[in-house]
């Protein structure tokens, strides 16, 4: 135990752990704050609209289409409305019922205008928009097939045999699932349009990859540093000289595992409540996500987020703190299965790059019509790639609901296989 | 000159030239893909590519307003052209009357529900049916160009309320000046958005990464591998020892210029015999002013290729300042985890940096010269660095 216990010390005193934890964190609580500053533009502002949004829950609940919701929400719009207007009298001198007028003028002025002024404009222009967008929300659903777009991609990459088969059945799978949307009332809970808010996309697409990368990034280091630390001293002719010398891989790798493990837990702890310090989710936790408000934008077109099984904002979120940490503890596995190859830490980190990227190319270039290019596209690597699509719609490789216990099963194999025979080589090897 | 050519042999060491050519490959493989391959229907057969070309050949680069109206109709009929052709082999359509795009787009002006209805319900059968194609991405792509390229033509007949918006969208006054001034011009660029924005953007994003990454590769582990191995006590016992840390700086320096050279010789080498050779005629045109309603003003007065000169400067000036920087760092990494933990951040950091610059690169949108300030400050900052160490070398103990 006293040799464990030295290992971590050995860890958590080291510079690079210590000033890399430190500029991470500075990274990503910059992204956060530069989100909530409304850095993009200056016509828009998440912030406000997530605020605004939630603040509008408080007052008229989270069920669109119920009577009281209705009634409660025109009179929220009629007060914004209202303001809107003595705004636009107060900045023109002018009056007008015209709402995209109005709208458009003061726009058209923003840059003049005081941050008071702005967060005004910001509030009213997210109540406003919230009545077009709660109008219109089933546009994205009702006119998606998804059997038929599955068909279309069929015929359109000319798959045939299994991955015809494949995308076909989950094609299926994701239709029977709209259809459970729209009957048991997912469908008519409010949540933070994505288009005004992105709150999806920024929080699990933005901030959960760069939180998974940077775990995974000093979880290699800290993995291939105690791995290969006497090597790296010149010490390990003394060290595993003796028995329990011998021994010292097995403290090694639980220092630096469950120190790998304990790098996501550190920066969640801080980033994660600055997040919703900032973003204030109180009225929506229970929620679902799979509403039709969450579409966001994603290449050319607007995507909805539509999850396997029924999850509210809260669950999601903490299965997606929990699949990070499940992937960072696959990252840490095989950076030890690959420090124990290799005795040059840059050689070693190398390596782990170059086979990162080509395990994220692997399934695009084996051949479509067997299951190869669904089951490697099943890695931690292209998992990480397509952070904020996690237990939900997401490309056709990736989407199937036990895509995640495939891969965890597949790639806690493939390093318990390596570990094993590089610890069989260690063992053996003359040192 | 001996001792600079072995430093040089230490930094090429075959291991990373294999590293970065790997490196290289992957990322030409994932982003690179238009730049090496042309699909059947890719960029090389872009309506407003053809007919850009046919137009500068006939009129040269600048042309009048007229002509660049010419330009934008004539874009948008070629994008009409197959899209008409397979709304005239739809049942749905025949039996709507509506016999082309342009029909169907009326439907718009109407302003009527029902008609909005019909539209929606038309479009989606039309871009299905596009889909199902054996031409399929391409015609949906024509789809949405046709729809851009009608707003171009819409742009340019109702150009003077468009520049007054386009005046008041942008941040300073000394930005609308310059907004209004290439609005104002009697000639106008003929150069297409797409050769400008979009894929070559891609492309210079990932040729920025790929020389950083080249860069940090070859000079990353250089002297850590020295401040492991011990000799630095043994060398500078002589009076050439002594002078090793600057010939090392010539040689990190060397090293990083001809390793991007490289780089920049092999994307020159796809970019003018691949897809985007037809972006050639282009080189001559001015860059501010476009037809598209969606461009850019820029600050200065300079053509394409100069732009595109531009680009690979800045890119390169960048990649060398980070170099330097990670030079710097690794004169004090006693271990290659200690450098890689440098590398990590200085590496995103320089690429996040690369990136911004080149979103809105020499953009009005942006203060004038923030692009000469941050790649003078890249470059001379560490440069500085590198020879305040190289003095405290000559200066300090080294047995200490």
């Amino acid at each position: 135990m006293r040799v464990f216990i030295c290992q971590l010390k050995r860890i958590f005193r080291a510079p690079f752990f210590l000033g890399l934890l430190a500029v991470f964190l500075a990274f990503d609580l910059y992204l956060v704050f530069s989100e909530a500053s409304g850095h993009k533009n200056d016509w828009e502002n998440c912030r406000r609209s997530v605020n605004m949004v939630n603040s509008v829950a408080e007052e008229t609940g989270t069920k669109i289409n119920s009577t009281d919701f209705k009634k409660k929400f025109a009179v929220v719009l009629d007060s914004h409305k209202r303001d809107l207007k003595s705004f636009y009298h107060q900045k023109t001198g002018k009056e007008s019922d015209d709402l995209s007028v109005m709208l458009d003028n003061l726009e058209g002025n923003i840059y003049q205008m005081t941050r008071g002024e702005k967060n005004r404009l910001y509030d009213d222009t997210t109540v406003l928009n919230m009545e077009n967008i709660l109008q219109n929300r089933f546009g994205v659903y009702r006119n998606t097939d998804f059997k038929k777009d599955g068909e279309t991609y069929i015929h359109e990459e000319k798959l045939e045999g299994f991955q015809a088969e494949f995308i076909r059945k989950n094609s299926a799978a994701l239709q029977s699932r709209v259809k459970e949307i729209e009957t048991d009332g997912e469908e008519d809970e409010l949540y933070f349009p994505g288009n005004m808010c992105r709150t999806h996309g920024f929080l699990y697409g933005i901030l959960f990859r760069a939180l998974v990368f940077e775990s995974a990034l000093l979880g290699v280091l800290i993995m291939m540093y105690i791995v290969n630390f006497e090597f790296m001293h010149g010490t390990q002719a003394l060290a595993y000289s003796s028995r329990r010398g011998r021994k010292l891989a097995t403290n090694q790798f639980g220092a630096a595992f469950i120190s790998g493990l304990l790098v996501p837990a550190l920066l969640m702890a801080v980033v994660l409540p600055a997040y919703f310090a900032l973003f204030n989710f109180s009225n929506l936790w229970n929620v679902s996500v799979s509403s039709p408000l969450n579409v966001e934008m994603s290449g050319i077109g607007f995507f909805p987020v539509i999850t396997w099984t029924r999850m509210t904002v809260l669950q999601y979120l903490w299965a997606t703190i929990g699949i990070a940490f499940a992937l960072q503890a696959v990252f840490c596995l095989l950076a030890f299965a690959v420090a124990v190859f290799f005795r040059n830490n840059y050689a070693g980190f190398i390596i782990y790059a170059i086979l990162s990227m080509g395990i994220i190319m692997i399934p695009e270039r084996l051949p479509w019509s067997t299951p190869l290019p669904v089951i490697t596209a099943a890695n931690p690597f292209t998992a990480w790639k397509n952070c904020g699509s996690w237990l939900a719609l997401s490309e056709p490789t990736l989407t199937y609901p036990t895509y995640f216990p495939v891969l965890f099963l597949l790639w806690g194999a493939i390093a318990a296989v390596v570990i094993f025979f590089g610890v069989r080589r260690f063992r053996r090897a003359d040192l | 000159m001996r001792i600079f050519c072995q430093e040089l042999k230490k930094i090429f060491s075959w291991k990373i030239i294999l590293a970065v050519l790997a490196v290289t490959f992957f990322l030409y493989s994932a982003r690179m893909k238009g730049l090496v391959w042309d699909t059947p229907s890719g960029y090389t057969k872009n309506p407003e590519i053809v007919v850009g070309t046919e137009m500068v050949h006939k009129y040269g680069p600048a042309v009048n307003k007229a002509q660049q109206l010419e330009f934008a109709e004539k874009c948008r009929e070629e994008a009409a052209k197959p899209l008409n052709k397979r709304i005239s082999e739809l049942q749905e359509f025949r039996s709507a009357k509506i016999h082309s795009i342009d029909e169907m787009d009326a439907l718009l002006s109407q302003n009527d529900d029902a008609d909005m209805k019909k539209y929606s319900e038309l479009y989606h059968i039309l871009e299905n049916s596009l889909r199902s194609s054996p031409e399929g991405g391409f015609l949906v792509y024509l789809l949405f160009y046709y729809n851009n390229a009608k707003s171009s033509v819409d742009y340019l007949q109702h150009y003077d309320e468009f520049v007054k918006e386009k005046v008041q969208s942008v941040p300073t006054e000394k930005a609308k000046k310059r907004v209004s001034e290439v609005m104002a011009r009697p000639e106008r660029s003929l150069l297409p958005n797409v050769p400008l924005k979009g894929e070559s953007d891609g492309f210079t994003e990932c040729l920025a990464v790929i020389l950083l990454a080249t860069v940090m590769l070859f000079i990353g582990p250089y002297l850590v591998r020295e401040n492991r191995s011990g000799v630095k006590s043994i060398a500078y016992t002589c009076r050439s020892g002594r002078a090793v840390f600057g010939t090392q700086i010539a040689a990190a320096a060397a090293a990083a210029v001809v390793a991007m050279l490289v780089q920049i010789a092999v994307f020159l080498a796809f970019y003018f015999t691949g897809p985007h050779r037809v972006d050639l005629p282009f080189f001559g045109c001015d860059i501010s002013g476009l037809y598209d309603i969606n461009s850019d003003t820029y600050w200065w007065n300079m053509t394409f290729g100069q732009f595109f000169a531009w680009r690979g400067l800045i890119m390169f000036l960048i990649a060398f300042g980070f170099g330097l920087i990670i030079f710097a760092a690794s004169r004090f990494c006693k271990n290659y985890i200690a450098m890689l933990a440098v590398m990590a951040p200085v590496g995103l950091a320089g690429a996040k940096l690369m990136v911004w610059l080149f979103d809105r690169l020499f953009s009005v949108l942006r203060t004038q010269h923030i692009e000469i300030t941050v790649c003078a400050l890249v470059v001379l900052a560490p440069l500085a660095v590198c020879l305040i160490l190289l003095h405290r070398e000559k200066t300090k103990e080294i047995l200490s």
